[in-house]
């Protein structure tokens, strides 16, 4: 069967889709107007079993917005199935799709990292304020990102915007200025400039992705270049195998000389010293003077070309000017398939494989032909049999790996502080998105430098974050829930006036089974629970009997599996 | 709240409903199964300060006041900076095996890490430290500890288990940070009953669904170790010298077959020497001294361990071998490894440097330099542990030959 889907992609027919691209080919006479021609591969079949209904709703919830269902929406959509569309319109409106929007670009930047080259002590903050520091910067960037994703406006202006998003601190301690109102907090995310003259570049002129991705004297720029042809077109050039010199007739002064002459450096070099050659307004004399990191430097725009002795460009298009970078990065004709395989990959959860060629040309050519707005993208993602899938009647399928998902360690510290009001602190350290003194990455996310992708299956130290994780927000919730008269996982009742022979029991449990796992509890299960229930109640009180059930039911494989 | 102790626990009825689906049990390892520990020179050792004796060339530059050291049939460069390396050979040079000339064909941190680690410039990748602990033939509670540096197991990440950078796993594992010993145990046997279900949602869902279960089967276990791990103990001594103690006593507790860690360098300031190249001789002193304290440890306190344990020293690539302007070195494609211990053929130098600095070619057999061999790659490392670890090499490196000359 494997075979044979792979045959059926390679072997697919192609499908011809006319450009309309008037004002290209503007005409003023009777001539025949001649449109390009791209070719776009046909999606290949995929056979299978497909969510609907109240799990999909579930599956696409967390996807979009990183929470679970609430129980007014299960009761909408059970009452009119119909109502998903609209369902998933609103999420993609919330404030929750934007912070999993920055999850996703961080995921793919890597600038949450814990520690940069400079620290907040370094602009004379409070050392409380540390933690707030690294995550500011770490998250200027895929803020950025998130709020272009999200507006509606064509996804090119990430690369083409003129402001940036900023919060307090970053406003204090950057050449920036609001457009609007001015940030009240570290939370608060606002529309800024920078004032210090960068070009209008996106999110290639913010300083989250070059505190992160700093450069030497020595490298020029170019590890800067090779991050944005990995992040913008696909093209990781870092991955290319190098073949060694035929000599070592060449002396350390002479090294740039020796990469533009010698042929097993030519082919990455030629796109990546063109592309360093424009960056140079980044520079930083000083990787660690915190003026030199903060301040773009038009003064040295043209230093690369002097630097690298040849003139700034992309893929071979020359750049009279850094601030034409933004635009031939839009135009050229992998951006588009490169932002949809990037979040395909990431909403799919696994790689992305030759059997997908078709679905992701299509879907690139189609939103692009729409505006090519990032929302557009991910319904059309989402919208997808490849996101939909339950489970491939192939095995072998690679995309049957689709059919089920792990909740990332953004996606259960948000989920379950949505579903719980626990948010796991230590002052103001949030301890699931930091890897210095919190759990992020043993919960299975990533620390931006050793570990660069989401855990892909559970591990001991995942399992037993999860449990602490779950013990704690279980106890939050139930304490919450008896001092505040009752709470939303509790039917509004105190849930120490409920036992488990009570018929709110079964009530509430339905209720947590719907949300958490998006179908209704059996039988078995339920006696499981109200034995259980019954047998801590008697050992240790009624409190702890619905902490630990709760505790369970978070920890159960089908709460995070989705 | 009423509290009970874990023998009342047991005798109560609720023991009796639910303690006997708890399967707590202790890892059943081979003692003679070898273990593996992985240590990451992070950032690009220079080649010239160690491994390749190549003075009398105007176009390297050597360590300053260097000269040549030669214990048994290992030849290295020696200086008074770094007396370490001389120690650690006269004490277990029989059992060392230098690996020189690999080419990681970049020049790139992160794709040369990859390929070191796992011989591919894949990100989603299979480090050497998963592959063998995701084929023991024993059971470990945490088959592969990653104490620090890099890890890449996007196959087997079940595998592996982190402490945080800190040691923050110390902070979990006592449930009496959370809820009551007894109460834990009991949720525990609770959500494995409760884990059963019923209705077949598809392959990958089962596949995710069994690894949570094994993993949660052995919580209780894994929380026991706080004592073992010690991982919010302060100790003396520079971080290289206590993630050696933890992986010690993961490796000789018969807890974990690999454990990896990094080694972040004198004083922390790292291999990827671009300035002031001078700190390789300070890393390399700190790194053999505290190579040669736990082989010390391990010889006399953990005897077993010490007829299995292999250590596997490693960095992603090497420095170009001529000095800068800052009198650092960037970035070389040619690097070397070395191995010790169990199964390592001893006393023994595989592959060289020619007068460019740059990989020899190597007879894989006898591990000579020889005109009509093969240039070392890390595939050729990968598929020698494999070898030594008794496991599949799968994937790019099935075809792979091992260095038959570097082990025994």
């Amino acid at each position: 069967m494997y075979a044979t889907l792979m045959h059926m992609a390679t072997a697919s027919v192609y499908i011809y889709i006319l450009l309309g691209l008037p004002t290209l080919f503007a005409c003023t006479g009777d001539e025949e107007i001649v449109e390009p021609e791209i070719e776009i591969q046909e999606p290949a079949y995929l056979d299978g079993e497909m969510l609907e209904g109240i799990p999909l709703a579930r599956r696409i919830s967390m996807d979009v917005r990183g929470e679970f269902l609430d129980w007014d929406e299960i009761q909408l959509l059970e009452a009119d199935p119909t109502k998903m569309d609209q369902l998933v319109t609103e999420w993609l409106q919330e404030d929750s799709h934007k912070e999993q929007l920055v999850n996703i670009f961080s995921s793919m930047l890597l600038t949450k990292v814990d520690e940069f080259n400079v620290t907040g002590a370094d602009f004379y903050l409070d050392d409380d304020q540390e933690y707030d520091f690294a995550l500011s910067v770490g998250e200027e960037s895929p803020r950025l990102m998130a709020h272009i994703a999200t507006q509606d406006v064509s996804w090119s202006q990430v690369v083409q915007a003129d402001y940036t998003m900023a919060n307090s601190i970053l406003t204090e301690i950057w050449a920036l200025e609001p457009v609007e109102e001015a940030s009240t907090g570290v939370d608060d995310w606002v529309i800024s400039k920078y004032t210090d003259g960068r070009p209008p570049l996106g999110v290639v002129s913010t300083n989250g992705i070059w505190w992160r991705y700093y450069t030497t004297p020595n490298n020029k720029s170019r590890a800067r270049a090779a991050f944005l042809t990995r992040l913008l077109v696909c093209d990781d050039i870092l991955s290319r195998a190098v073949a060694s010199p035929s000599s070592l007739q060449v002396d350390a002064q002479n090294i740039d000389d020796f990469v533009r002459t010698e042929p097993s450096c030519l082919s990455c070099h030629q796109t990546l010293d063109p592309l360093a050659a424009s960056l140079y307004g980044f520079w930083q004399h000083d990787m660690h003077d915190v003026v030199e990191l903060s301040i773009y430097h038009p003064e040295r725009e043209w230093d690369g070309e002097r630097d690298l002795q040849l003139e700034m460009g992309w893929y071979g298009k020359p750049l009279s000017a850094p601030a034409e970078l933004g635009e031939s990065i839009a135009s050229d004709e992998r951006f588009y398939p490169c932002a949809t395989t990037s979040l395909a990959e990431l909403l799919w959860r696994r790689p992305i494989a030759e059997i997908d060629v078709g679905r992701i040309e299509t879907i690139s050519h189609t939103v692009q032909q729409q505006g090519g707005r990032y929302s557009q993208l991910i319904r059309a993602i989402i919208e997808s049999p490849e996101y939909r899938l339950k489970s491939a009647t192939a095995a072998l399928d690679p995309r049957a790996e689709s059919g089920s998902k792990m909740m990332t360690a953004h996606q259960l510290s948000h989920a379950i502080h949505k579903l719980t009001g626990f948010e796991w602190k230590d002052g103001t350290l949030d301890l699931l998105d930091n890897d210095e003194w919190g759990y992020r990455m043993l919960l299975g996310g990533i620390d931006g430098r050793s570990t660069t992708r989401w855990l892909g299956a559970p591990s001991a130290t995942r399992q037993l974050t999860l449990k602490r994780l779950a013990q704690s927000a279980a106890e939050f919730a139930v304490q919450e829930s008896i001092y505040q008269s009752g709470g939303m996982l509790f039917d509004g009742q105190n849930p120490t006036f409920i036992s488990s022979q009570d018929s709110e029991f079964r009530i509430i449990l339905e209720q947590w089974y719907w949300r958490l796992m998006g179908r209704s509890i059996e039988e078995d299960e339920f006696t499981v629970l109200q034995n259980g229930f019954a047998e801590v109640e008697q050992n240790f009180g009624r409190t702890e009997a619905w902490q630990t059930m709760l505790s369970i039911t978070l920890r159960n494989t089908q709460t995070w599996i989705y | 709240m009423s509290k009970i102790s874990r023998r009342t626990l047991l005798k109560s009825g609720l023991g009796m409903s639910l303690f006997p689906s708890l399967s707590v049990r202790p890892a059943i390892a081979n003692v003679d199964e070898r273990r593996f520990l992985f240590v990451f020179a992070e950032g690009g050792w220079d080649q010239c300060h160690l491994f390749a004796p190549l003075w009398n060339n105007s176009r390297i530059d050597m360590e300053p006041n260097s000269s040549l050291g030669e214990i048994g049939n290992i030849q290295f460069v020696d200086s008074d900076l770094k007396p370490a390396v001389g120690e650690f050979l006269r004490d277990y040079g029989q059992r060392t095996c230098f690996i020189n000339g690999i080419g990681v064909r970049s020049v790139a941190h992160d794709t040369c890490l990859r390929l070191i680690s796992a011989g591919t410039s894949n990100d989603r990748c299979n480090d050497w430290a998963s592959l063998i602990a995701a084929q023991s033939q024993s059971e470990y509670l945490l088959p592969h500890v990653v104490l620090s540096g890099p890890n890449y197991s996007s196959d087997f990440s079940s595998y592996v288990s982190r402490v945080g950078s800190n040691g923050q796993l110390g902070l979990l594992l006592p449930s009496d940070n959370f809820v009551t010993a007894e109460l834990d145990i009991y949720e525990d046997a609770w959500l494995n009953q409760l884990q059963n279900p019923s209705t077949i949602q598809s392959e990958r869902f089962n596949d995710l669904h069994q690894k949570a279960l094994l993993a949660e089967t052995n919580l209780q276990n894994i929380q026991n170790l706080d004592a073992t791990l010690s991982l919010l103990d302060e100790v003396e001594g520079n971080d290289l010298a206590l993630d050696m103690q933890r992986a010690v006593a993961l490796l000789g507790n018969n807890v974990s077959r690999c454990v990896s860690l990094k080694h972040n360098g004198f004083q922390g300031l790292g291999y990827d020497s671009h300035a002031a190249n001078a700190v390789q001789s300070r890393n390399l002193q700190e790194l053999f001294n505290e190579l040669r304290m736990t082989m010390q440890i391990v010889e006399t306190q953990y005897p077993l361990l010490y007829n299995n344990l292999t250590i596997v020293v490693l960095s992603e690539m090497g420095r170009f071998p001529q000095l800068n302007q800052r009198q650092g070195k960037t970035h070389w494609m040619h690097t070397s490894s070395i191995l010790i211990g169990s199964g390592v053929h001893g006393d023994k130098m595989v592959g060289a440097y020619d007068n460019d600095c740059m990989s020899s070619p190597v007879d894989l057999r006898t591990g000579e330099v020889f005109s009509g061999g093969e240039l070392l790659k890390p595939e050729h490392l990968g598929a020698t542990l494999m070898r030594l670890a008794d496991a599949d090499p799968l994937d790019h490196i099935q075809n792979v030959d091992p260095i038959l000359g570097a082990i025994q």
